[in-house]
């Protein structure tokens, strides 16, 4: 979405080049196993994100951005942070979801401080890696720890985020 | 090879995302018009366009450092540490540590079971959650830029530590459960 040469595709390409030929050096099938691991991921992402983004710009349309502005918009101050925490805690799945909802949030006039709230809230609390992984895994005592650990998170990024603004005022919407 | 799980492409989050965009497409259609359907589905086939190669970029970079990084590094690294170095030290490894949670999870429950401090674990994930820079590459920089995700990333990075602080003082007792 951003539209510039500048913004990193290149580095990217250039660094996972680099880390290519390293692999290569091996002379195991590392190399081979990348590229294959990269087409593997590359098929299997790219229409669910054609698919999300699509649904993004429409449910965008549809849905009213005066409520979202009002409630979690760069004025919405704590209050909106704490929204927005509350909701990202709540969004059972994967970055393949979750961010085309961010692009929606952001496009309907989201805070940034908001914005980072929710990122983190659906970061530490997401309910079914808790579910799938780590309770199974680990117990309960140890989710319920961690969890307890977490909850204060979401709402202090959105803090720090917003005094981040005040030293450095970052463009926003981001494209 | 079973860390390199093979994708099911017609999956449950497909039909989901398929469904998803049938709907709102449809409803868009309908509510707002042909012309308001169309300028979306342009505006956001234009996109999709430009997001593409960066996510193409991004997925080569993490699959060979996730080939590069022998994974009991990041055991290595947890294992024998504590206090607030160890703390530092799995915030760092967290944001490193490349994959989703079936790469993740494993490592730490195996620590778990071995008797690893429970601040530094949970400092490991809360910073491989937070600021693991897979998703970042592969979903933030496509799709909201590097301005933002570093910005983000910035905000995030005390939050390990004070993860890891305020379950050290928590009075839970871990029952370590068998490994299966």
């Amino acid at each position: 979405m951003t539209s510039s040469a500048a913004d990193g595709t290149l580095i990217i390409f250039g660094i996972a080049l680099v880390l290519m030929a390293i692999a290569a050096r091996r002379r195991d099938g590392s190399a081979r196993l990348g590229v294959k691991l990269t087409v593997e991921r590359f098929i299997e992402v790219l229409p669910r994100v054609g698919l999300a983004l699509l649904s993004a710009g429409f449910i965008g349309r549809l849905m009213p951005g005066e409520p979202v502005a009002r409630f979690i918009g760069p004025e919405s101050g704590l209050v909106g942070i704490m929204i927005a925490s509350a909701v990202g805690g709540f969004i059972p799945s994967g970055p393949m979801v979750s961010f085309p909802v961010v692009v929606v949030f952001v496009q309907a006039g989201a805070g940034f401080p908001q914005i980072c709230a929710f990122v983190t809230a659906w970061s530490v609390l997401a309910l079914h890696r808790v579910l799938i992984y780590e309770i199974t895994l680990m117990g309960w005592q140890f989710s319920a720890t961690r969890l307890i650990s977490c909850l204060i998170l979401p709402p202090l990024c959105g803090l720090i985020a917003e005094a981040l603004t005040w030293i450095y005022p970052i463009k926003w919407p981001p494209w | 090879m079973s860390r390199f799980r093979a994708y099911a492409f017609f999956d449950r989050t497909f039909f989901a995302l398929l469904g998803m965009t049938l709907v709102s497409g449809v409803a868009c259609y309908v509510f707002l018009g042909p012309e308001a359907f169309y300028e979306s589905f342009y505006s956001d086939a234009q996109n999709f366009l430009q997001v593409a190669p960066k996510m193409g970029g991004a997925l080569l970079l993490a699959a060979y450092i996730q080939i590069l990084v022998p994974r009991d590094m990041v055991a290595r690294y947890l294992g024998d540490k504590s206090g607030v170095q160890g703390v530092a030290l799995a915030t760092g490894v967290g944001l490193v540590t490349p994959g989703g949670p079936m790469t993740s999870f494993p490592i730490v429950a195996a620590l778990y079971q071995a008797g690893s401090g429970r601040a530094a674990l949970i400092a490991y994930l809360t910073a491989w959650s937070t600021l693991g820079f897979q998703r970042i590459l592969v979903w933030e920089i496509p799709l909201l830029g590097v301005e933002f995700a570093l910005m983000r990333e910035l905000a995030s990075l005390p939050l390990a530590f004070v993860a890891a602080g305020i379950s050290s003082l928590l009075p839970i007792a871990f029952v370590r459960k068998k490994q299966p």
